[in-house]
């Protein structure tokens, strides 16, 4: 697998440039889809393929255009170019195509006067398959107030009443922007099982944007890296987290350990020296490493995502790149 | 599936704006109008005498309140309910569809419920007390079809004004709403300034549509918004 940074074009997790024609109409495909807003350029050429049934996490820093491209996928917000099918189909103004869809915004606007009742007497409308045994649950387990009006409801609160919708929508393409914004870790974790629930029992497409990527790693199949308004790496996040090494201990036995290898990025803490190479040991190191009181372990996707530099913002959105970052390297 | 009706169903599941708030809005101000009826008559006697009445019959309360309330709930209602039409899978041409479906069940419902009260208001002498509320020139000074017509033109011409600077704002910002304004209010004063120029024609039709007059130009107007709030609309982003 390579993945180089300083190189803004899409790579598959096997290293080669993802292809910009889908193999198969299914699911969604753009090619060459850019947005501009003004002078500023969020999405820049955008080349995805997402098949059906898989769930995608969507990360990059703030900026880089993760809610623009859920956006303009659901037609939304107009792209400046370039081409968008799901299912083959042009989903612009396609109420075929778009009725299987659901994207609540994480700013999502509401009525002022409308309270949760009101979007739930709607709901059955809009979705054939809606759940409302599950959205009554979901409501109970979140404690959402009915009666209260929607913008009075607290950032959490919105939060998981934009979950509630998504996941009773049963919608085949369902987008979640930054679904765990107010939400305490106790209402995180029931989204999470939730959503693992769901898409156990009925498969769909998810494309989840979130910056907290360990606590969702687990949720994920494959992952979307944003860069500066591309697509900088979309790989199997199984692959992703095999590509790379932690390697911990005392700073010299580190840095003599991993002198012959590819360091992708270093950090210390006081003598405690975390080192990230590139690929995996062979069992002969794995000896070696312990023999010298290293720990040896396979990263977070978190930890790879920043060491890859997607979460550092002067290099995430259009500022000057960062020298040691952009000479990063991985491969495997 | 009626793509439409998922945006008409959302617009009609807040009962409070899309279906009570005209009725109230009349009862409300039928029941100041009476008040102040009320208050006159000690000074005047009641019933009140015909020239007392002319001054309720002249104020024009009731057309201007259910315009104020109209042009802002919709104004609101394509704002926010877009986004959540969009967020549910909804296309721009289903949302405005639906929405103005919407928009013609709350007028019908005024222009009935007004329709129903110049009834009782006819029956009973003025609210027994010689009040005009629905009996008024802008209403047709009694003329049931013409009341009907009267209510349904303004609650459609306020609504649609809402929902035309409502998408404006949404289309394309703030500034353009009051690019909008001041563009609407520049073209009004042109017609106007024609209408005045070509004075003869001008008395002539309004003699020929009479107690009709307020109600076409009501209707023209609606007409006009409803077609700039659907033009608009295919350019609104969330």
């Amino acid at each position: 697998m390579t993945v180089t940074t300083t190189d803004p074009t899409t790579r598959s997790a096997a290293g080669a440039p993802v292809t910009s024609t889908p193999e198969t109409s299914a699911g969604i495909a753009l090619q060459g889809v850019t947005k501009s807003f003004g002078k500023t350029e969020v999405l820049k050429g955008i080349d995805l393929h997402l098949k059906p049934g898989k769930v995608y996490g969507l990360l990059g820093a703030n900026g880089v255009g993760k809610t623009t491209l859920m956006s303009v996928i659901c037609n939304h917000t107009f792209r400046s170019s370039g081409r968008i099918t799901i299912d083959g189909e042009e989903p612009a103004e396609n109420a075929r195509i778009l009725e299987r869809t659901c994207f609540v915004h994480e700013d999502q606007r509401w009525h002022d006067d409308y309270l949760v009742d009101h979007i739930l007497r709607a709901l059955p409308h809009f979705y054939r398959d809606w759940q409302p045994d599950l959205a009554e649950r979901l409501l109970s387990r979140f404690s959402i107030p009915r009666k209260t009006p929607l913008k009075k409801l607290s950032r959490g609160q919105r939060s998981a009443f934009a979950v509630c919708i998504s996941l009773a929508s049963r919608a085949e393409y369902t987008f979640l922007d930054e679904p765990y914004l107010g939400l305490d870790p106790t209402s995180r974790n029931i989204f999470y099982e939730e959503l693992m629930r769901e898409v156990a029992e009925r498969p769909r497409t998810i494309l989840m944007s979130t910056h907290l990527i360990d606590e969702a790693a687990n949720l994920m199949e494959e992952v979307v890296l944003m860069r500066r308004g591309r697509i900088e790496l979309h790989a199997d996040v199984d692959e992703v987290t095999s590509s790379m090494t932690a390697i911990r201990g005392i700073d010299e036995a580190v840095d003599g350990f991993t002198a012959p290898y590819d360091v992708v990025s270093s950090q210390s803490l006081g003598r405690i020296h975390s080192v990230l190479v590139k690929g995996a040991l062979a069992p002969d190191e794995r000896a070696r490493a312990e023999a010298l009181h290293l720990s040896v372990e396979k990263p977070g996707l978190q930890e790879i995502v920043a060491a890859l530099g997607i979460l550092d913002h002067a290099v995430a959105q259009n500022l000057p790149q960062n020298s040691e970052v952009s000479e990063a390297g991985v491969t495997s | 599936m009626n793509y439409p009706m998922r945006s008409f169903r959302l617009y009609m599941s807040h009962r409070t704006y899309a279906i009570y708030v005209a009725p109230v809005m009349f009862l409300a101000v039928l029941a100041l109008t009476v008040i102040a009826g009320l208050i006159t008559g000690m000074v005047t006697g009641l019933p009140l005498p015909p020239e007392a009445a002319t001054t309720f019959s002249g104020m024009g309360m009731l057309v201007s309140v259910l315009i104020g309330f109209f042009i802002s709930s919709s104004a609101l209602a394509v704002n926010r309910t877009f986004a959540t039409v969009l967020a549910f899978g909804g296309t721009r041409r289903d949302f405005w569809m639906g929405s103005a479906m919407g928009f013609g069940v709350t007028a019908l419902i005024a222009a009935v419920f007004a329709t129903a009260l110049l009834g009782i208001e006819e029956l009973t002498n003025g609210w027994f007390i010689g009040v005009p509320v629905f009996g008024t020139p802008l209403l047709g000074n009694g003329d049931y079809l013409i009341t009907f017509v009267a209510v349904l033109a303004y609650s459609l011409a306020a609504l649609f004004t809402g929902a035309a600077f409502g998408t404006i704002f949404r289309a394309f910002g703030a500034t353009a709403v009051t690019m909008a304004i001041i563009g609407a209010v520049l073209i009004v004063a042109g017609i106007v300034a024609v209408l005045v120029w070509q004075r003869e024609f001008t008395i002539q039709a309004a003699i020929d549509l009479g107690h009709w007059l307020p109600s076409v130009l009501a209707a023209a107007f609606a007409l006009v918004c409803l077609l700039v709030s659907y033009v608009t609309n295919k350019k609104a982003t969330v």
